[in-house]
């Protein structure tokens, strides 16, 4: 019985973006925005197989290189304060492996005509800092994708 | 008009309970041993307790002091592995208010003839209902009623 130690960090990212509260707040409503630009890297895609955004749902998804996404993810929304605030929690898995565990903020602030985001990412995870790694960085490309998201005129949404 | 903000933090406590591994793990997983000492503090009052302890599983406690509105803990579970790890997350009302989301891991190992637990809470306090350190404080009473049921 050596169960590795599970490993504890908070993850903080922040970014200004050229649009409204509301519609950052969309864009992370919407799972077909998502799916444009959630992934966790710019060669990853994401697919929603399930999507429930109200307080108590559950969106189902995967993720991982094109034609291989192998890590499954359980989002289930825990607040929602609509154009304010998100918090999720989110497993992460590959096939029946359970490899972290994470409670993330994310809140809209708004700044002038921008909107300044921040993503608290509490995280728990096990062998090592590799996977609270790749939440920071997954995180960190999906931020920088949602710039190019909010540019999309309404009618190509 | 609610004035919203988030406190995050993170707090870690120990202990060390004379009892086998088994033992603290049924304190925390087996329903009427957990409703021994996972109850709120005095004149606290239990209106509703569910445990359904296995991934995916919920746990509700409800209680209130008389006058007061309700304190509920609900709680997913996230990972079970028996007699070594547990990790749920839970959020706090207060009547109808959500006053914080957090995500807790509970880690088991075998120290001498007892338990060493580490139980370690990655909080969100929402709308500064509730703070941290009397969350930190909570918790604190919460394991050492854990440990004196053990005795019994």
């Amino acid at each position: 019985m050596t169960m590795p130690p599970t490993n504890h960090d908070t993850i903080v990212l922040q970014r200004t973006y050229d649009a409204t509260a509301a519609r950052v707040f969309e864009a992370f409503a919407s799972p077909q925005a998502r799916m444009r630009w959630g992934a966790p890297s710019p060669s990853a895609d994401i697919v929603y197989d399930k999507a429930d955004f109200r307080v108590g749902g559950v969106d189902l998804s995967r993720c991982g290189p094109p034609g291989h996404l192998v890590y499954s993810v359980e989002t289930r929304y825990l607040d929602i304060v609509p154009q304010q605030r998100i918090i999720s929690t989110e497993v992460v898995s590959e096939g029946t492996n359970r490899l972290c565990f994470a409670l993330i903020t994310v809140e809209f602030f708004p700044a002038g005509r921008d909107t300044r985001l921040i993503l608290t990412d509490q995280v728990a995870a096990f062998g090592g800092r590799s996977l609270i790694e790749g939440h920071r960085a997954g995180h960190a490309a999906a931020l920088e994708n949602l710039t190019a998201e909010l540019r999309r005129l309404p009618a190509d949404a | 008009m609610t004035e919203r903000s988030v406190t995050h933090a993170t707090f870690v406590i120990e202990r060390t309970y004379p009892a086998t591994l088994a033992r603290v793990f049924q304190a925390l997983s087996d329903k009427e041993a957990k409703n021994k000492w996972f109850v709120g503090p005095g004149a606290w009052r239990q209106t509703r307790y569910e445990l359904d302890f296995r991934v995916g599983g919920r746990e509700v406690n409800s209680g209130s002091k008389a006058g007061e509105p309700a304190h509920t803990f609900d709680a997913i579970y996230h990972d079970i592995v028996a007699d070594e790890r547990i990790i749920y997350s839970y959020d706090m009302h207060v009547g109808d208010t959500r006053i914080s989301v957090s995500l807790a891991t509970i880690e088991l190992r075998p120290e001498g003839n007892g338990t060493r637990l580490t139980f370690t809470e990655q909080g969100s306090f929402l709308d500064g209902y509730d703070d941290p350190a009397g969350r930190e404080r909570g918790t604190h009473d919460l394991l050492d009623a854990l440990g004196r049921s053990l005795n019994s």
